[in-house]
């Protein structure tokens, strides 16, 4: 039985100027997937969801040293228009500024301007939509509050909501967790796990790991653009693949009493310094 | 926060454009006008300041959520320096003989000007900081090559320039002040047709691609749109500034940063200030006449700065 | 036993033609004069405009000297307009360079009088648009100046005032012309100096050049291509003249005056060397009317000390 995964990524490499930021980087995403993208600063995580997201653009200058594949259930989606992709997948970038007086609500209405961009207004069902997706993101009670009145962590909840009104169900949340604190980091939590069991597939950028590895099911790990492990939480985050990733660093990886998730310990610098 | 219902705020402006609209029929620099008179010159003036107002405040507004940046005016990209220079390079063929002669030039000068901004946009891989410097630059040369025209004419070639380029309704003509309204109404529909792609663009060139919208795209269009708007208000009218830069600010604040409610409720807000502003140009120190440009300063720069404040109030 | 059956038949005719006459000559009062103005545009004036404005200071000035003691037909001049002090209790209509139209229009004025050194060709152009009758006279040199006074005569409805003016200007240009070509010597190299700051002389399209040249003199400018040049002072160094003439415009003499000053910093100038520097008061000189010929003879004196 071969299905066709919902999200197929191969071989994606990107260059600027002089600096591959990604070399060959490849996975696959089907629904109800959570993959915790991990490495390093500058290991291209977010240029990876960048270029798959359509952020980047690819394919666009045929310049050498960038290239891949991306496939949504098995047909060609890399040449695809930006519209087509926004509906499909979502990139919830790691805060929601503007610089322009808009209320949540408001926010999170700009997800379906991609649907109809020449109408005007915005009719019964994207109302809905719009409520739908701010329930679900447990933040349809600050909808008349101004963007920069909210806190970090409103605000991702906004920006979730805001992709979900997209109506893509492949979400990229890049760096969503770093600002919030536990109550909230819990309540993002819940609503992943519900997208997920939904049928959404949700690749979650964290620095802090034992975060990411509290709700994702599977890892990809990177570094300087290279592909260091991918598979299920358990068999990609070994103490092996994390000490290639943070050379620097003495750690130790156990499984949480609560879950069985691996949960790492961080020792502090490593004696010999590499 | 607290928003007006954007329904009643048009209609507010509309009121305040009509007042002014008739107040300006009925006072000017001639203290008891005859109907001839009114017809004459009173009528088309007004028009036009309405035109250009309505156009001015709906290029600022589109500028500015297009590069996202709320300091953006319809002067940021130059296109005004190219037509200041068109009516310059069109005065010195001694073309004001013509009806439409510095009108005509001027407008040429603006279109170029756009051309090379287009050209620009059109290339790959350009950010909207690129784009915004690029049309920086092009108004700095502009304005370069402008002063150094004047340093070498005539002084009577700089009284004209200078008063052109400190804003100037006095050419109104009916016909020129119909086809300015006729034409401000067909761009701004265009413009607002297609609002959604405007709002999108509210957070930013990534965000907007993110969420699905071919920004090089639409960039040229809106590039293009504004940029007509801004040629056929300068060589009408000359460079009128913070019209611009104001006005969508002001209707922000009430109507929120939608375009669907705001670029109606900014044109005509826009049309009434800038009738307004002309009134007070001509009547406060009759007969002699203020440049409109400094009028609209001497109002806008206090509301700007009152705007600014009220920002940074809040967290 | 009527009136009209008394009187004799002939005396009848006489009195109706006599009358009809008479009719006639008062249409013939309201016919339009269909002139062409120093442009060549033909303008159709009215043969006794009651409702005369003027758009230059030098053109109230000359309508004022033609009109005479009729006056009072001139009802509204532009800023400035300051002699015969009679015109400065007049309305006014901005300033020349650019005159309120619609101040000018509401008045309803049958003769507009313009020049085209000093108002915008726009603005003349939109007051004829709205029917306003406008002449316009260039006085770019002395021909020019005489043809303006016999222009605005005749648009006045004065034509022999304006020959007898015309004739009166060129026989004092010729006499101090010969005045010049009788004085022995090479013509002196003067700098005629209109404004400063920055500085700006007279070039030879102006009347000013003319009047150096009338009464004798070498403009140390004649090779440049603008009206009213403005050259850089280390360029005015290096000609060296051996006149400097600073012409005092405006309300206030002090600025001609600190000019005046300013020049002794450049002793190796023939001009200070010599002490041939002189300021030159009063509007005489700049207005193209029959006071330039006093213009004329304090500019002689000038360039003689």
């Amino acid at each position: 039985m071969s299905t066709k995964p919902l999200l197929g990524v191969y071989g994606v490499s990107y260059r600027f100027g002089s600096k591959q930021v990604l070399d060959s980087v490849s996975f696959e995403l089907e629904r109800g997937d959570i993959l915790a993208l991990l490495g390093p600063n500058g290991s291209g995580k977010s240029t990876l969801l960048k270029a798959v997201a359509g952020i980047i653009p690819l394919h666009r200058f045929r310049q050498p040293g960038c290239e891949g594949v991306i496939r949504y259930l098995g047909q060609d989606f890399t040449h695809v228009s930006s519209r087509e992709r926004a509906s499909h997948v979502a990139y919830v970038p790691p805060d929601l500024r503007a610089e322009f007086p808009l209320s949540a609500e408001e926010a999170v209405l700009l997800g379906t301007s991609c649907h109809s961009p020449s109408t005007t207004g915005g009719s019964r069902s994207e109302e809905a939509a719009v409520r739908k997706a701010m329930e679900l993101c447990l933040c349809w009670h600050l909808r008349t509050q101004d963007l920069h009145t909210l806190s970090g962590g409103e605000r991702q909840l906004v920006a979730i909501a805001r992709s979900i009104a997209q109506g893509a169900r492949i979400l990229f949340l890049d760096e969503a967790l770093s600002r919030m604190d536990l109550n909230h980091q819990a309540e993002i939590g819940k609503v992943l796990k519900s997208l997920a069991s939904d049928g959404y597939a949700i690749v979650l950028v964290a620095h802090d790991l034992n975060l990411a590895s509290e709700w994702a099911g599977s890892a990809l790990l990177l570094r300087a653009g290279k592909q260091v492990a991918l598979g299920p939480i358990n068999s990609a985050l070994t103490e092996k693949n994390l000490r290639i990733l943070y050379p620097g660093c003495e750690l130790n990886v156990s499984n949480s009493p609560f879950t069985g998730a691996p949960k790492v310990f961080f020792g502090g610098a490593r004696p010999d310094g590499r | 926060m607290k928003r007006s219902n954007p329904k009643w705020f048009f209609l507010a402006g509309l009121l305040t454009w009509l007042a002014s609209f008739a107040l300006s029929l009925r006072f000017g620099a001639v203290v008891d006008a005859d109907w001839k008179l009114i017809a004459q010159l009173r009528i088309p003036r007004a028009l036009l300041a309405s035109a250009v107002g309505m156009g001015l405040s709906t290029a600022g507004a589109t500028l500015q959520a297009l590069f996202s940046n709320p300091l953006c005016e319809p002067y940021t990209l130059g296109i005004s320096s190219g037509a200041a220079l068109g009516a310059v390079i069109g005065s010195a063929l001694g073309l004001q003989w013509l009806l439409a002669g510095l009108t005509g030039s001027a407008f040429i000068g603006a279109l170029a000007f756009m051309g090379v901004l287009f050209v620009i946009a059109h290339r790959p891989n350009v950010s909207n900081l690129s784009l915004l410097l690029a049309g920086v630059m092009l108004g700095f040369l502009g304005s370069s090559l402008l002063a150094l025209w004047m340093a070498l004419s005539d002084p009577e070639g700089i009284q004209g320039a200078l008063v052109w380029l400190l804003g100037d309704l006095s050419r109104a003509r009916l016909s020129g002040s119909v086809a300015s309204i006729a034409s401000m109404l067909g761009l701004l529909a265009l413009i607002w047709s297609r609002s959604r792609e405007l709002d999108a663009l509210l957070m930013g060139e990534e965000d907007a691609l993110g969420l699905g919208v071919a920004v090089q795209t639409v960039r040229k269009r809106l590039i293009i749109l504004s940029s007509l708007i801004i040629a056929i208000c300068v060589s009408a009218a000359g460079m009128i500034g913070f019209i611009g830069l104001v006005v969508p600010h002001f209707a922000r604040r009430f109507v929120g940063s939608l375009h669907r409610s705001l670029l109606p409720a900014v044109a005509i807000w826009g049309a009434a200030a800038l009738t307004l502003a002309d009134l007070v140009a001509r009547v406060a120190t009759r007969p002699y006449e203020l440049p409109v440009g400094v009028v609209t300063a001497l109002i806008g720069a206090p509301v700007f700065l009152w705007v600014m404040l009220r920002k940074r109030a809040t967290p | 036993m009527s009136f009209a059956s008394r009187l004799p038949r002939c005396h009848l005719i006489a009195f109706t033609l006599l009358s009809g006459f008479l009719v006639a000559a008062d249409c013939r009062a309201e016919t339009k004069n269909i002139m062409k103005d120093a442009t060549s545009v033909e303008v159709r004036v009215s043969s006794r405009p009651e409702r005369i404005i003027t758009l230059v200071p030098s053109l109230g000035e000359l309508t004022a000297d033609l009109l005479g003691e009729e006056l009072p037909r001139l009802i509204a001049v532009a800023d400035q307009t300051d002699y015969p002090p009679a015109l400065a209790k007049l309305a006014k209509v901005g300033a020349y360079h650019r005159f309120n139209i619609e101040a000018v229009a509401g008045l309803k004025p049958d003769l507009v009088l313009a020049s085209t050194d000093g108002n915008a060709k726009d603005q003349v152009l939109r007051l004829r648009e709205l029917g306003v009758p406008v002449v316009v006279v260039e006085t770019g040199d002395f021909n020019q100046i005489a043809q303006s006074m016999r222009l605005v005569a005749r648009a006045l409805g004065r034509p022999q005032r304006g020959e007898e003016m015309a004739a009166q200007f060129m026989r004092g240009v010729e006499s101090i012309r010969a005045r010049a070509r009788s004085r022995k010597g090479t013509p002196p190299k003067v700098l005629l100096q209109v404004g400063s700051n920055p500085l700006v002389v007279a070039g030879p399209k102006s009347f000013l050049h003319e009047a150096l040249i009338t009464v004798g003199a070498e403009n140390i400018y004649a090779d440049s291509s603008s009206r009213y040049p403005r050259p850089s002072l280390e360029d005015a160094v290096h000609r060296r003249p051996d006149v400097i003439l600073v012409v005092s415009m405006g309300p206030s003499p002090v600025p001609a005056r600190n000019s005046v000053e300013s020049w002794k910093a450049f002793p190796e100038i023939p001009a200070v060397k010599n002490g041939r520097l002189h300021l030159l008061l009063g509007d005489s000189l700049v207005r193209p009317t029959l006071r330039l010929l006093e213009g004329l003879s304090l500019l002689e004196k000038g360039i003689s000390r």
